[in-house]
């Protein structure tokens, strides 16, 4: 942060040296640095009033750069335009991570990611998370996003578990025969053939085949296993499954899954 | 422990973002063999960046509210922030204890918050932990909760042991300084709060 900063009613600097970070990104001990973009905007807006500022035409680490050097000043108003406008960009960049929410539930977790980022903005010592802000502004409001997000979805996953729970182990206590043989082998052929078939459908059509799923813990695995490649099980126990990950054995896994794509088949229209 | 080379959880998270461009099977596995103390909540952060990833319905966002609560917020923090700095230049040091009190928090909400109890956060307020064995997952919690920076919680609870003022005796006390998880086993934590601090501690050392 600039520590020489001048008052808004200073005259513009005639030639702006944009402080470097001071922070190392923990795998590579390197320093972290700004985008050269992102460095010549603060200079540019460094040898201009800050009155002339316009947030919107600025970029997110910029401005963050810029709230923290107005903030020795406490220049309220300015910094509440800065934040407003990153307040702006934060509810966009969460919302992305907001499907399957309600509306105020997406507003919920996009204003606890902005509250968690104003908290690295205002902080009063540097950190590496700190630094990243001005590194890649967006890069960081998605990761608190998505750690909000797994925080809702756990929370939710609480409350529905009794009941869920429940209606899964009865199934799979019943569900042996064909279903727990299936289960017990390794992918099967059908899995096979609906895996190549959502990666070869169309992008709505994927989105309705997903839509037609009840449950969400159903259409969370079909995802990470026909579309993202995830294992139900694997003998190495470094490799994370679907197994380890929803804390449920193979068969029930594979009952979920078979549950899921009788449901998809009904949306497109292909019922067995 | 050698605390600049301590990796958080959060310190991963920024570089995955950084590099990976999107949340795939064998990134997630070369981030668990690579980090196996975080495997768990790399696996759920994965999963539910993945499932966002192709789930593309989403609400609609009145970015308006999100922003004018996010000001709010801040502003509300700067004020917090400026009465602390207020107390810290009036009693010219800093205590943790004293930020607990800027914060307008009880003790009993920070213990709950950071997973201590009263005897750990007095200890800690006192110095008489050891530094060099606090693991950063305390420091950061703390960081947390109190809304400060990491660096302001290092200066909080690092140095010479303090002494009570209330100590009554002739000659001077001899404080002993202990190691964070012997004052965590010797505290009133419940047992899985105990093993937790066991699991952090070793993780972080093992970095």
């Amino acid at each position: 942060m600039d520590q020489s900063s001048p008052t808004t009613t200073d005259p513009p600097l005639s030639a702006v040296r944009v402080s470097p970070l001071t922070q190392t990104a923990k795998k590579t001990g390197d320093l972290y640095v700004r985008h050269t973009d992102v460095e010549a905007e603060i200079a540019e807006a460094l040898e201009k009033d800050p009155a002339t500022w316009t947030p919107k035409t600025l970029k997110s680490e910029t401005l963050v750069h810029l709230v923290r050097w107005v903030r020795p000043k406490n220049d309220v108003e300015l910094i509440g335009k800065f934040i407003r406008e990153l307040g702006r960009r934060i509810a966009r960049i969460a919302k992305d991570v907001a499907s399957g929410l309600s509306k105020s539930e997406a507003e919920e977790l996009a204003a606890d990611v902005a509250a968690k980022v104003n908290c690295l903005i205002f902080a009063s010592a540097p950190s590496s998370q700190s630094d990243f802000l001005e590194v890649s502004f967006r890069y960081c409001v998605k990761r608190h996003s998505l750690k909000e997000r797994d925080k809702v979805d756990e929370r939710k996953l609480h409350v529905l578990a009794e009941s869920f729970f429940g209606s899964a182990q009865s199934g799979a206590e019943h569900g042996d025969g064909i279903l727990g043989s299936l289960a017990d082998s390794a992918t099967t052929p059908e899995d096979l053939a609906m895996e190549a078939e959502l990666k070869r459908l169309a992008p709505e059509r994927v989105q309705r085949a997903l839509a037609a799923i009840t449950s969400p813990l159903h259409r969370d695995a079909v995802i990470l296993h026909f579309l993202k490649d995830w294992p139900i099980k694997s003998n190495d126990p470094q490799i994370p499954t679907l197994s380890t990950h929803f804390g449920m054995s193979r068969r029930q896994i594979q009952n979920w899954i078979n549950a899921a794509k009788e449901e998809m088949r009904t949306a497109l229209g292909e019922a067995t | 422990m050698n605390r600049k080379d301590t990796v958080t959880l959060d310190d991963i998270l920024d570089e995955i973002m950084l590099q990976e461009q999107e949340p795939n099977h064998q990134a997630l596995t070369n981030w668990c063999k690579r980090y196996p103390e975080h495997t768990e909540e790399l696996t759920r952060f994965f999963a539910t960046w993945a499932v966002q990833d192709v789930q593309t319905e989403r609400p609609e966002i009145d970015e308006e509210l999100v922003a004018s609560r996010m000001v709010s917020h801040a502003l509300n923090l700067l004020h917090s922030q400026s009465a602390a700095e207020i107390q810290v230049q009036t009693v010219g040091d800093t205590r943790l204890h004293k930020m607990v009190r800027a914060r307008e928090l009880s003790d009993d909400t920070l213990v709950s918050e950071c997973g201590l109890d009263r005897s750990l956060l007095a200890k800690l307020d006192r110095h008489l932990i050891l530094f060099t064995s606090i693991p950063q997952a305390c420091i950061d919690r703390l960081a947390r909760v109190l809304e400060c920076a990491a660096e302001t919680i290092i200066t909080a609870i690092r140095g010479e042991p303090i002494p009570l003022n209330s100590y009554k005796s002739k000659g001077k006390p001899t404080l002993r300084q202990e190691e964070f998880l012997d004052a965590v086993a010797t505290s009133d934590l419940p047992d899985n709060s105990k093993q937790d601090w066991k699991r952090i501690a070793a993780g972080e050392t093992s970095n």
